[in-house]
C-alpha cells in the first residue's frame, strides 16, 4: 500500500463535502491521518508522470458521518473522478526495481571518433538570467550582450588532438573561426532567420513584398512613424499566419492595426478607443509607452509611436495570450524610436467621468491582505490600500509603492475599469500599463460581484510573468476573502 | 538536415533544445553563450516576453572543429516550452540534426516533461521524423533544486525506448552538464553525417 498524508491531498477536496465544513476538515486533517492506496492501482499511471486515485478507491477511508455529500456528488466535483497523488509522496514508496528499464543504452561507439567539438574556456561570469535579457532597456532582450572574455586562453588542448597517424581521415581541428560572427543560419527555417534579421537590426532593411492583405493604397501611411509601423507589421503578418494588417483614424489617433482574421477588427478596434484616452492619463506617474488588454474573446496591445494625443499606435490583437508576449516585444521594437512625452508635455488631464459619482474612501486593511502584501515580491516592497464605495462595499484593492499615491490611481483605475464595461472584446481579465520601468497591473477580482471591484499592482517590476502569476493568486484569496 | 556548402568547405548542424516551459532550455544557451570563446560564438538572439519566457526562440550559432576539412558550425536554438506554442516550436523543429529533451527533475513538472515528449513526438511525426532518427539526447536539468525526482524514475517516465539514449544530469544554471550534453548530441549529429552510419545509409540508397 502507498500512503500518502491526507494533508498533500486536501486542497483537492471540496470543502462541502464535509459535514462540519472547515472544523470538520481540520479534524480530518489531524497530523498522521493518512490515505492508503494499492500500490498496483497507481504502477499503471506512474509512466505518465501521474498517480490519480479514483474517489471511489479511497472513499471509505473517510467517516461517513463527517461527509455532507454522498460518494457519487463527492466524485461528480473531482476531475475524472479521481485525486492526484503526489508523486514525492508516492514514487519513494515504489521499490526501485519496479522502476529500472530494462532496455539497452544506445551505443554511441561510433562518435568516439569524433572529439568534443566545445571546450568552454573559462568559468562564466555571473549570471545574467532570463530576467535581466527580459529587462535590458529597449530594444529588449535581442542580444545578449557579450560579456568581456578573459585573455591569454589556450584553445586548442592537447587532448583533443586526434591520432592522425594511423590514419589521415577524419581530420579534427579546432579552429578559430575568421569572423566572430557566423553568417546566418542557412539551415534555419527562412522565417526564423526573418525574424532574427527583424531583432537583430535597428530597422528592418529587407524590402519585402506587401502582403497580400495588407493595407490599401488610401489608407498608406501619411507619416514616416505610421509607415515604419506598417512595415513592421507587414513583417510581423507572414510569421503569425495571416494576421490582418489595416489602418484607421478613431480616438483621435492613427491606430495601424494587426489583427488576428479570426477577430472582428471593427471591435478591436473600438475596444482600443476606449483605451486610448487613458494611455496619456495625469495621474499615472508616466505616460504609458504600452498597454494590454486580456479580455474574455481576445488579447489587444496597444504601442504608442508618439505622444498617445497625436500620433500613431500600433495596434495588435490575437485571440487567445499565444502569440501576444511575442506581440508585446515585437511592437515595443518596431516604435523603439518613438519618443514619447515626458510628464510635463504629454500629459493629458483625465478624460473619463465614469466613474466620478463613485467616490472611494480608505478602509482599514485586515492582517490576510497585509500579507497578501508580502507575497508580491515581483513589485517590490508594496503596501495595502482598501477604498470602498459610499455603501461601504469594497470597490478596490491596490498594492503600491510608498512613493505612490493610492488615490489618483485608483480613479483611474476606476475609470479605466469602468470605460471597459460592456467592451466589444469581451468581459476585461485584466489591463497591463507599461510605464516606463513601471508597470500598472489591473485586474478583476476573481469570483466577486460588483461593478468596480479589482486589483491594482504598481511597482518596478523586473519579472513581469512572476508579477501576474502573484496578483491572479492574490485576486483569487482576495476574492475568497471578499466573499467570506 | 545539415547543410554543407562545397565552395566554403562549411557544414551546418542544427541542434534543438526542446522541453516544457521554464524546465531550462535558455538557460543552457545563455550558459553556452558566455563559456565559449569569443572567436567561436556569434551573438545570442533571445525573444523572451513577457512572462520571463521564450516566445519564439533563442538563436545562438556557434562553430567548432573542422572535420574532413568542412568547418563545422551548430546553430542551436530553443523553442518556447508553453503548450500554446506549438506552431512556433513544429517551426523550429523542421531540419533539426540534433535533439536535446531538457526535463525539469522537480517532481511537480513532470507530467510536463511527458506531455512536451509527447508534443516532441507529434510534432516530429508532421515531419514524418521520429526521435529514433536524429541524434537525440535527454537532460534532466535543475538537479540543484529540492523535490527532486530520482533519475530512475526520470529514466522511467522520459527514457523508455527500445535503446536508452544518453542522459545527463544537469544544473544548466550552473553550468553543470550543460556542455556535457551539448558535445555529446553534436558528436552523435558529427557520427550521423560523417560516420558509419552514414555512409551504410549512402550504401543503401
Amino acid at each position: 500500500m502507498i500512503r500518502v498524508p491526507l494533508v498533500r491531498i486536501v486542497d483537492q477536496l471540496p470543502v462541502e463535502m464535509f459535514a462540519r465544513g472547515r472544523e470538520g476538515l481540520k479534524d480530518t486533517l489531524r497530523p498522521g491521518v493518512s490515505l492508503l492506496v494499492p500500490r498496483n492501482l497507481l504502477l499503471p499511471h506512474l509512466g505518465e508522470g501521474l498517480a490519480p486515485v479514483k474517489w471511489e478507491v479511497v472513499a471509505d477511508q473517510f467517516p461517513v458521518d463527517e461527509l455532507a455529500l454522498t460518494h457519487e456528488e463527492i466524485a461528480d466535483r473531482l476531475p475524472d473522478s479521481s485525486l492526484l497523488l503526489p508523486l514525492d509522496e508516492v514514487v519513494p514508496q515504489i521499490p526501485p526495481a519496479l522502476l529500472a528499464l530494462q532496455t539497452p543504452p544506445a551505443d554511441l561507439g561510433e562518435i568516439e571518433e569524433f572529439p568534443a567539438p566545445f571546450q568552454p574556456h573559462a568559468p562564466a561570469p555571473p549570471e545574467a538570467t532570463a530576467t535581466d535579457v527580459e529587462e535590458t532597456p529597449e530594444p529588449d532582450a535581442t542580444e545578449v550582450e557579450e560579456t568581456p572574455e578573459p585573455e591569454a586562453v589556450d584553445e586548442t588542448e592537447p587532448e583533443q588532438e586526434p591520432e592522425t597517424e594511423a590514419e589521415p581521415e577524419p581530420e579534427f581541428e579546432l579552429e578559430r573561426v575568421a569572423s566572430a560572427e557566423p553568417e546566418p543560419p542557412t539551415t534555419a527555417p527562412e522565417l526564423v532567420t526573418a525574424a532574427a534579421e527583424l531583432l537583430t537590426r535597428p530597422e528592418p532593411v529587407v524590402e519585402l513584398a506587401p502582403a497580400a492583405n495588407a493595407a490599401p493604397a488610401n489608407v498608406a501611411a501619411e507619416s514616416g512613424r505610421s509607415e515604419q509601423a506598417r512595415r513592421i507589421a507587414t513583417l510581423l503578418a507572414p510569421l503569425l499566419n495571416g494576421l490582418e494588417i489595416g489602418q484607421r483614424d478613431g480616438a483621435g489617433t492613427t491606430l495601424v492595426t494587426v489583427v488576428a482574421p479570426t477577430l472582428s477588427e471593427d471591435a478591436v478596434a473600438r475596444t482600443a478607443a476606449r483605451l486610448v484616452p487613458f494611455l496619456a492619463d495625469a495621474r499615472l506617474p508616466e505616460p504609458v509607452t504600452q498597454a494590454t488588454l486580456t479580455a474574455a474573446e481576445a488579447t489587444v496591445v496597444l504601442t504608442p509611436f508618439e505622444s498617445p494625443d497625436a500620433g500613431a499606435i500600433l495596434l495588435t490583437a490575437v485571440a487567445s495570450r499565444a502569440s501576444l508576449a511575442w506581440l508585446e516585444r515585437l511592437s515595443r521594437t518596431a516604435v523603439r524610436e518613438a519618443q514619447l512625452g515626458t510628464s510635463n508635455g504629454k500629459h493629458a488631464e483625465p478624460r473619463s467621468e465614469l466613474g466620478a459619482r463613485i467616490e472611494l474612501r480608505a478602509a482599514n486593511v485586515p492582517a490576510a491582505v497585509r500579507e497578501l502584501a508580502g507575497s508580491l515580491t515581483a513589485f517590490g516592497p508594496v503596501s495595502p490600500t482598501l477604498l470602498c464605495d459610499h455603501a461601504g462595499a469594497l470597490s478596490a484593492c491596490l498594492f503600491l509603492p510608498s512613493s505612490l499615491d493610492a488615490l489618483p490611481i485608483a480613479r483611474f483605475a476606476r475609470d479605466l475599469h469602468l470605460a471597459l464595461e460592456g467592451a466589444e472584446v469581451g468581459r476585461m481579465v485584466s489591463v497591463v500599463l507599461k510605464l516606463g520601468a513601471h508597470r500598472l497591473v489591473l485586474r478583476a477580482m476573481d469570483g466577486v460581484s460588483g461593478s468596480v471591484t479589482m486589483l491594482v499592482g504598481v511597482g518596478r517590476i523586473d519579472r513581469p510573468g512572476l508579477a501576474r502569476i502573484e496578483l491572479d493568486r492574490a485576486a483569487t484569496r482576495l476574492g475568497a476573502l471578499v466573499r467570506s | 538536415m545539415s547543410v554543407i556548402n562545397y565552395s566554403n568547405r562549411v557544414i551546418d548542424f542544427k541542434i534543438v533544445y526542446y522541453g516544457p516551459g521554464m524546465a531550462g532550455k535558455t538557460a543552457n544557451l545563455q550558459y553556452i553563450h558566455r563559456s565559449l570563446p569569443h572567436a567561436n560564438r556569434g551573438n545570442m538572439i533571445s525573444l523572451a516576453s513577457g512572462d520571463d519566457r521564450t516566445i519564439y526562440f533563442d538563436f545562438l550559432p556557434v562553430s567548432a572543429l573542422t572535420v574532413r576539412g568542412f568547418q563545422t558550425r551548430f546553430q542551436l536554438y530553443t523553442v518556447p516550452g508553453q503548450v500554446q506554442y506549438n506552431a512556433t516550436r513544429r517551426l523550429v523543429l523542421r531540419g533539426a540534426d540534433g535533439l536535446v529533451f531538457v526535463a525539469d527533475s522537480q517532481f511537480d513538472r513532470l507530467r510536463e516533461n511527458v506531455e512536451s515528449l509527447r508534443d516532441l513526438e507529434a510534432n516530429l511525426r508532421e515531419y514524418e521524423s521520429t526521435l529514433d532518427e536524429i541524434p537525440y539526447v535527454l537532460q534532466y536539468n535543475k538537479r540543484d533544486l529540492p523535490n527532486l525526482a530520482p533519475v530512475t524514475y526520470l529514466e522511467f517516465i522520459l527514457n523508455r525506448r527500445a535503446t536508452r539514449v544518453p542522459f545527463f544530469e544537469a544544473s544548466a544554471i550552473g553550468g553543470k552538464g550543460v556542455f556535457d550534453t551539448l558535445n555529446t548530441v553534436s558528436r552523435m549529429a558529427l557520427a550521423s553525417e560523417f560516420g558509419g552510419k552514414r555512409e551504410r545509409r549512402d550504401e543503401a540508397s
